[in-house]
């Protein structure tokens, strides 16, 4: 017996954070996480799999399009003509969406109540599957306890869409612990939530397959969805099966001190190289982050200059075919200058240095720059504000992010004013 | 910080190049062009604040850039500084002659933090930043040309600010539509809009799908009815097309009863007989072809001759040609092998001869060496040759071991008697803690040094001053914060209530002033009456009217004595007149009348508003002086009348700053104290170990120096015993070996001599000459050895001559006898031919036999098959029971008709089962013999009629259906909104990425216009006086204040002696170029106020000057030297000569020419 198990699919999810450049290849970005749903399906046809489980997520919370819901719909389709079942749960993220529970769904899905954890068994084979929907986005008890009792004679699976031990970076929904899994006498658990494939325990095998496309630049690497094979009622293997059609990348790339643009473009050209190899006839997009005291920080601190050299860098995309999007560029290179020898200078650079630090280290003070930032906040506020789909957006107020900018303020107002004698 | 000296140990062309700076005052350094002032100054900057890793100036091969010098510092200390250039202990730096320890960061806290940038950017003076700076001045306004003279030339505080809001207003912009972020946000409203439109909302999905599923449902009720109806109609359209085939298949059943033919007769029997009659005719042909091959073959047997006697001695010829090879070659051979055997054998008795003469073939043939002689004799040569290298080893090792022997007892006499120095090494342990003593306090020293210059400065910032009598600054009973900060609220607020009271007075009158013009202008511009008039007429009819009515109607007898009734009643006519005509002049003008009264109003109610509001000003004004009185005594204890609160909550500020550092002070002369302390009690037990007064660093030396080389010698004397121990056995060992080879020597000799002995060869032979003895004759016996082969190989050539000719000459006799006469090798060529012809011959006969007898039984096979024929065509005949081949013929045809009328009937029936289709047969066949054609096609007519009508609903049906169909097969989950989303996203990347460019814009521009202002507010009055009097120096009085404009500019203003006032642009390029130099040279003194002051280094400044104003200049900058040292480089002479002019006494340095090592010249 064989079968496959995907979770966040999170369909018709923007990519969030690439900025769009004369010459980026957009048209292969397009319907990403349609495209990794077909490679899923793809997988069970191939494989010719008994089943497939999706442990929720499958929408995204921002999607209130149903044309997401009829996609999905049809390709539950075509699993049906090929007599594979598929078990669905809905997660925090398409729990409040009604569209769901009205999609024209093919007799082969079987959507899971959201009202208690109960049992439906396999037509033909001798398996048993327990799961519940989300009914609400904060499911903020622990369910496990309420998943009905392994049937005897059968395979067990439990679906749950669970931050399992409390991973920080995601939302404490459905908290769980391995422990309490294993314990609990299934042979399988098909989690969801977690974005990253794990593998938790053996025996009971308790696993997350990760989402099946990476939509941001923290979710780096390969994504895709689990084949899981069962001999005797026993697990086998448990093979990972990479879905995703674009893969992200962060590339820190530390510069030496002689570093001028030149070398700059180069060792981003090597990095680019080694990506391309990597991401396999992939799109991969490239988060850039140059680090490192050098000659080119000079440059990098005027916007025009460094606007040229960021167009520059995208043009070496264009090297690799329409395989690289060089998704951002951050710089986090520092000036050649020894800034804290400067600070303590008694004149009017050490003096201004002085007060930056000062600024940066009192709160109030540093709050009080944001008056600088009203009219923005005025016409740009609601778009830059936090959204439901958690998309790139910009707190003026963060206190973190005012020092990074101050900072950069620095830089760019010792550029200007103490520049190096030759 | 002055610089006294510098010594240039290597730099560029400079090697070795000293350089004296004695004089306090103004230093002028004349040196022609390509001298090396660039290079001077470069290495002034590299040995002050580190040589750069890449420079053009390091060009020596095998020499380091690296230079030593001395700097008199403000406090009075001497400071020499050495540096190389390099890595690791770069610089080397000592305090009043005295090694400090300092590195490079304690280096820079003593120059009060100074680096190379601030050098270049202040203390550094080229002509060109000179001109960038009076350029500069032109568009300047006052606050940034004075903080652009603490910065450098190349900088414009004016000029930064407005590139970052350039480059802030290209990003965004609250008002305009182009920057990028306001396009961006409007980018993302449209999108917005487009997604929703692009959007499908699940309701519309399950709506179109209902109906949808509705419309099928209808159009599926009227295909199944049209279904019905076409069926019936069908069946009726059936029995129409059967009808006419129906009646042809009864005829041909009718047409063939009749007919009969012989059942045996086949169907094909026409076909049968034409075919046996065809294949009658070719078996004649082809016999009659075979019978005329079977005579041409026997015509060719008869022409062949045979040869059969050859053909049998073919064994015999064939083994003679076989043998014929063998025979030419020992023919050709045998000669030559006889003569080469005949030398062979001379060779060897010349080769025996030589060896060893006397020796007979047999003694050569007896001489055998074995297996364990040759082993013997190599292991007795080996042996020799052993012998000799190791006794010349031993001989050469010993004599070496005797040498180093004499030599280590030499050096143990040489190194006398050891020396005592623990008590100096007990000492020197706690060096470390000394050495680290003595860093912490000159760190301290130096700390203390800079505190009290920061706590003088910090004190003189008080203003007003700390009052005398309070030496520590802590018991002053200063206020606390939040009263100061309450009155400075306080103030503001009356001051502000104040100021808006005097601008609303200020409004009101310019108000009131308005008003009383216009009304001024309405009163004298017409003759309207008012309305004050109006009512003073009216007053005086009824007045008069009052009259007349008490006269005439009241009282009419009394007290009117006097008064003429007539002139009442006149008088009070022209009353009423007059206020009739005043009524209607107001009538007439009504909206002048309003306009008038209005202004009126108008006036009264602001002149009431003033009154009012300047009684409220007074009693402010009250509040603001009883305010004043409070703020003075809350400072009373404390000595002084103080400033403004805003100004004295810095003062608090300050004195808290002054407090601190007091403390601070404190602290570090309490642990200055203690080390001073232990430093004294270390240097006091050094002392008494060395038994010395000398100079602790002195000491040291000696004390490290000493315990050094008493270690040293006694690890030598040590190490030269343990080699004499070690060499002695050595040598007895070398000896020892020496005597035992010369006995084994002997035994040698007897063994050889056996071994020639035994080989029957002389007894003195050597060792080398035996080897090859032995090796030539073991070679000259294997040639003898090999002679009585070769005489049998020829022996056996002769055999082989005479075997071939007697097997030859009997094959001649019995086949050919003239043969007898040919050499044998001839004779078997030509008999082996004749054997050849033979064969041939005898093989082509045997073939034509074969053929000729195939053809034979070819010809008697096919005279059978025709026999076979003939029987049949007869039995053909039979089967039609025809006697003759035209009765034949007349049965044939008969048969062929019965067939045609069979395929007819099948047909029919074939076409009437093709139309029936579905029906069951026996009912078709039942109607169709009874049907009337004419009722049939009524009835057919009848429902195709029906049938269309439901064909056009069903239609309509389904057309409805598929529009439903194709509207729910639009719905197919588009990605149209995905793809505007993803879109979406993008922008929103970009805005944030835009976003993080534009802030950091805004705040470098507020930071910069907060320092300009800070620094405005802080030191403006100070660099303000001081740059007037350095311009009215250096003009000679002729500029003599320099101030900003008044108004709302801040431009810079310069005023003349006579009043007159001119902007920098106004000004001469030269005065410009004083001016800006005076700015410099004020922010450098104001610099030097606070800091350790560094030397000033002019670089040809004054060239574009002309000789007034150079001299001038010059002299401003003698008395500007009296406190910062200033290096003014020139490469013209002159300029020596105006200096001296105007500095009595100044002595100019000669710069060194390259590659000079002599010291710098300094010139009278």
């Amino acid at each position: 017996m064989k079968f496959v198990h995907a979770a966040d699919v999170h369909l018709d999810s923007p990519m969030r954070g690439l900025e769009e450049y004369a010459g980026a290849p957009v048209e292969r970005l397009r319907l990403a996480t349609r495209r990794a749903m077909d490679n899923i399906v793809q997988i069970c046809l191939n494989e010719q799999v008994d089943f497939l489980i999706i442990a929720g997520d499958l929408f995204d919370t921002a999607c209130r399009d149903f044309n997401s819901a009829l996609s999905a719909a049809s390709q539950m389709q075509r699993l049906n003509q090929a007599n594979i079942p598929v078990y669905l749960i809905l997660g925090n993220h398409d729990s409040r969406d009604e569209m769901a529970r009205q999609v024209p769904w093919p007799v082969n899905v079987v959507l899971f109540d959201h009202k208690r954890p109960h049992t439906v068994r396999h037509p033909t084979l001798p398996v048993a599957i327990h799961g519940m929907s989300y009914p609400k986005r904060e499911v903020t008890e622990n369910l496990v306890p309420e998943y009905p009792q392994p049937v005897p004679d059968c395979f067990n699976i439990g679906v749950l869409h669970t931050n399992a031990g409390g991973n920080p970076n995601h939302d404490a929904y459905a908290p769980s612990s391995v422990e309490e899994m294993a314990a609990k006498g299934y042979d399988y658990w098909a989690l969801g939530h977690v974005h990253d494939f794990a593998l938790l325990n053996e025996r009971p095998h308790i696993a997350y397959s990760g989402t099946s496309q990476g939509r941001h630049a923290k979710e780096l690497g390969p994504k895709g969805c689990l084949v899981v094979t069962v001999d005797q009622n026993e697990v086998v293997s448990v093979e990972f099966r990479e879905t995703d059609v674009m893969r992200w990348y962060r590339e820190t790339i530390v510069l030496e001190p002689d570093d001028d643009e030149d070398a700059l473009l180069d060792r981003t050209r090597r990095a680019l190289r080694q990506v391309t190899q990597a991401a396999d006839g992939r799109l991969a997009a490239v988060r850039l982050v140059f680090e490192g005291r050098c000659a080119v920080h000079q440059q990098l601190s005027r916007d025009a200059a460094r606007q040229q050299i960021v167009a520059n860098l995208r043009g070496l995309a264009g090297d690799f075919g329409d395989d690289v999007w060089i998704e951002r560029v951050q710089f986090r290179t520092q000036s050649p200058h020894n800034i804290e020898a400067m600070r303590l200078r008694q004149d009017l650079v050490g003096d201004l240095l002085r007060e930056i630090s000062t600024i940066a280290q009192d709160p109030e003070r540093l709050q009080s720059l944001t008056e600088l930032l009203k009219p923005l906040s005025a016409r740009a506020g609601a778009d830059l504000a936090p959204r439901e789909d958690n998309s790139e957006t910009i707190n003026l107020d963060d206190p973190e992010r005012l020092v990074l900018w101050l900072r950069e303020a620095e830089e760019l107002l010792l550029s200007h004013l103490a520049e190096e004698a030759p | 910080m002055k610089l006294r000296q510098i010594h240039i140990n290597q730099f560029g062309h400079f090697t070795e190049c000293e350089l004296a700076l004695p004089s306090d005052g103004l230093q002028v350094i004349y040196g022609p062009n390509e001298a090396g002032k660039t290079t001077l100054l470069q290495f002034l900057r590299g040995w002050l604040f580190d040589f750069p890793t890449r420079t053009p100036y390091d060009f020596k091969a095998g020499s380091e850039i690296a230079g030593v010098g001395t700097l008199l510092l403000s406090d009075g200390r001497s400071v020499e500084l050495r540096r190389r250039k390099g890595t690791k202990n770069k610089i080397s730096v000592k305090i009043d002659g005295q090694e400090s320890g300092l590195d490079e960061a304690g280096f820079q806290r003593l120059i009060g933090h100074a680096n190379r940038s601030l050098f270049e950017s202040i203390f550094a003076f080229g002509l060109d930043q000179l001109s960038q700076g009076e350029e500069s001045l032109k568009h300047e306004s006052l606050q940034s040309a004075l903080f652009g003279g603490g910065l450098g030339s190349a900088v414009s505080p004016e000029r930064i600010l407005a590139d970052l809001e350039q480059q802030a207003g290209e990003l965004f912009s609250p008002t305009a539509r182009k920057p990028s972020i306001n396009l961006l946000l409007g980018g993302l409203k449209d999108l917005s809009a487009q997604i929703k439109a692009k959007s499908l909302r699940s309701d519309d999905y399950l709506k179109c799908r209902r109906e949808a599923a509705e419309e099928e449902s209808r159009a599926a009720e009227l295909h199944r009815t049209v279904d019905q109806l076409r069926r019936e109609h069908g069946r009726l359209e059936k029995l129409c097309r059967a009808y006419q085939k129906w009646t042809e298949l009864q005829q041909c059943l009718s047409d063939r009863k009749p007919l009969s033919v012989p059942r045996s007769l086949p169907s094909d029997a026409r076909a049968r007989y034409a075919a046996l009659s065809e294949k009658i005719r070719t078996s004649d042909e082809e016999s009659s072809r075979l019978a005329n091959n079977i005579a041409n073959l026997e015509r060719d047997l008869s022409l062949l001759k045979l040869n059969p006697r050859a053909v049998s001695f073919r064994a015999e010829i064939r083994a003679c040609l076989e043998l014929k090879q063998s025979y030419l070659e020992a023919k050709a051979d045998l000669p030559k092998l006889k003569a080469e055997h005949a030398a062979a054998r001379q060779q060897i008795d010349r080769e025996l001869g030589e060896l060893r003469p006397g020796w007979t073939h047999d003694d050569l043939r007896s001489f055998v060496v074995d297996v364990a002689t040759r082993a013997e004799i190599d292991r007795l040569i080996d042996e020799d040759r052993l012998r000799e290298t190791t006794l010349a080893e031993l001989r050469a090792k010993r004599e070496q071991l005797s040498a180093q022997l004499r030599q280590s007892r030499a050096d143990v006499e040489a190194l006398g008697e050891l020396r005592d120095v623990a008590p100096l090494v007990a000492v020197l342990a706690d060096e470390s803690s000394y050495s680290s003593d003595r860093k912490v306090l000159d760190k301290r020293t130096i700390e203390a040094t800079r505190i009290e210059r920061q706590l003088a400065t910090q004190l003189k910032k008080l203003t007003p001053p700390m009052p005398a009598g309070f030496q520590n600054p802590h018991e002053l009973p200063v206020p606390r914060i939040g009263t100061i900060k309450q009155f400075e609220t306080d103030f503001a607020d009356l001051q502000e209530q104040l100021r808006a009271l005097r601008d609303s007075i200020l409004q009101d009158e310019n108000e009131l002033r308005d008003v009383q013009e216009k009304l001024d202008e309405v009163v004298a511009r017409g003759v309207v009456p008012s309305l004050s008039e109006r009512d003073a007429a009216r007053q005086r009819r009824d007045t008069n009217w009052g009259k007349i009515r008490r006269r005439l109607i009241e009282d009419h007898e009394t007290s009117w004595f006097g008064v003429d009734s007539g002139a009442l009643g006149k008088s009070y006519e022209q009353a009423v007149r007059e206020a009739d005509e005043i009524a209607d002049r107001i009538y007439a003008n009504a909206d002048a009348v309003v306009r008038r009264e209005e202004l009126g109003r108008q006036r009264d109610l602001l002149t009431a508003r003033i009154t009012q509001k300047q009684e409220r000003a007074a009693l402010l004004t009250q509040q603001q002086a009883d305010l004043q009185s409070r703020w003075i005594g809350v400072w009373q204890a404390c000595g002084f009348v103080p400033l403004d609160p805003d100004a004295m909550r810095p003062w608090v500020s300050d004195h808290e700053t002054v407090c601190e550092t007091v403390a601070k002070r404190e602290e570090i002369v309490a642990e200055s104290d203690l080390l001073r302390q232990q430093i004294q009690t270390f240097e006091t037990r050094l002392r008494s170990a060395c038994e010395s007064t000398a100079e602790i660093p002195v000491l040291l030396v000696t004390a490290h120096e000493a315990v050094d080389d008493a270690k040293e010698q006694q690890s030598r004397s040590r190490e030269l015993k343990r080699d004499i121990k070690r060499l002695e056995p050595q040598i007895e060992e070398c000896d020892a070996e020496l005597l035992a080879l010369s006995g084994r020597q002997s035994a040698w000799q007897d063994a050889w001599k056996g071994v020639l002995s035994q080989l029957r060869l002389p007894a003195d032979l050597d060792t080398e000459l035996t080897r090859t003895v032995i090796g030539r004759l073991l070679a000259t016996r294997i040639k003898l050895d090999s002679l009585p082969q070769e005489e049998d190989r020829l022996a056996a050539m002769q055999a082989r001559l005479d075997e071939f000719a007697a097997r030859v000459t009997p094959l001649c006799e019995a086949l050919a006898a003239d043969l007898l006469r040919d050499p044998p090798e001839l004779a078997a060529e030509k008999l082996s031919d004749q054997l050849e012809h033979a064969s041939e011959a005898q093989k082509q006969y045997d073939q034509l036999g074969k053929q000729r007898d195939a053809a034979r039984d070819q010809r008697t096979l096919i005279e059978d098959r025709r026999t076979q024929l003939i029987t049949e065509r007869t039995d053909l005949f039979s089967a039609a029971e025809a006697s003759s081949e035209a009765e034949f013929f007349e049965v044939v045809a008969r048969s062929e008709k019965i067939g045609q009328l069979d395929i007819d009937l099948e047909q029919r029936t074939h076409e009437i089962d093709l139309i029936r289709a579905g029906e069951d047969r026996e009912e078709f066949e039942r109607m169709l013999n009874q049907l009337q054609p004419d009722i049939l096609e009524g009835q057919r007519r009848d429902l195709a009629e029906q049938l269309k009508l439901v064909e056009q609903q069903k239609r309509e049906a389904d057309g409805a259906a598929a529009v439903k169909r194709s509207e729910l097969a639009r719905l197919d989950g588009s990605g149209d909104a995905a793809i505007l989303t993803d879109e979406l996203s993008r922008k929103r990347s970009h805005l944030a990425a835009d976003v993080d460019r534009y802030v950091p814009l805004v705040f470098a521009k507020h930071l910069l216009s907060e320092a300009v202002r800070r620094f405005e507010r802080e030191n403006q009055p100070e660099m303000v006086a001081t740059v007037s009097r350095l311009m009215s120096q250096m003009t000679s009085g002729k500029y003599v204040e320099f101030d900003r404009t008044t108004g709302t500019t801040q431009g810079i203003l310069v005023r003349r002696f006579d009043g007159v006032e001119r902007t920098p642009d106004q000004l001469s390029s030269g005065t410009r170029e004083q001016l800006y130099l005076a700015i410099r040279l004020a922010y450098v003194l104001h610099y030097c106020r606070q800091n350790e002051p560094l030397p000033i280094v002019m670089d040809d400044v004054l060239v574009n000057f002309d000789d007034g104003r150079v001299r001038q200049t010059l002299a401003t900058l003698a008395e500007v030297a009296k406190s910062v040292q200033i290096l003014f480089f020139t490469c013209h002479p002159h300029m020596v000569v105006l200096a001296k002019e105007v500095v009595p006494g100044l002595q100019h340095i000669d710069l060194p020419t390259a590659m000079n090592t002599s010291a710098a010249a300094v010139s009278a």
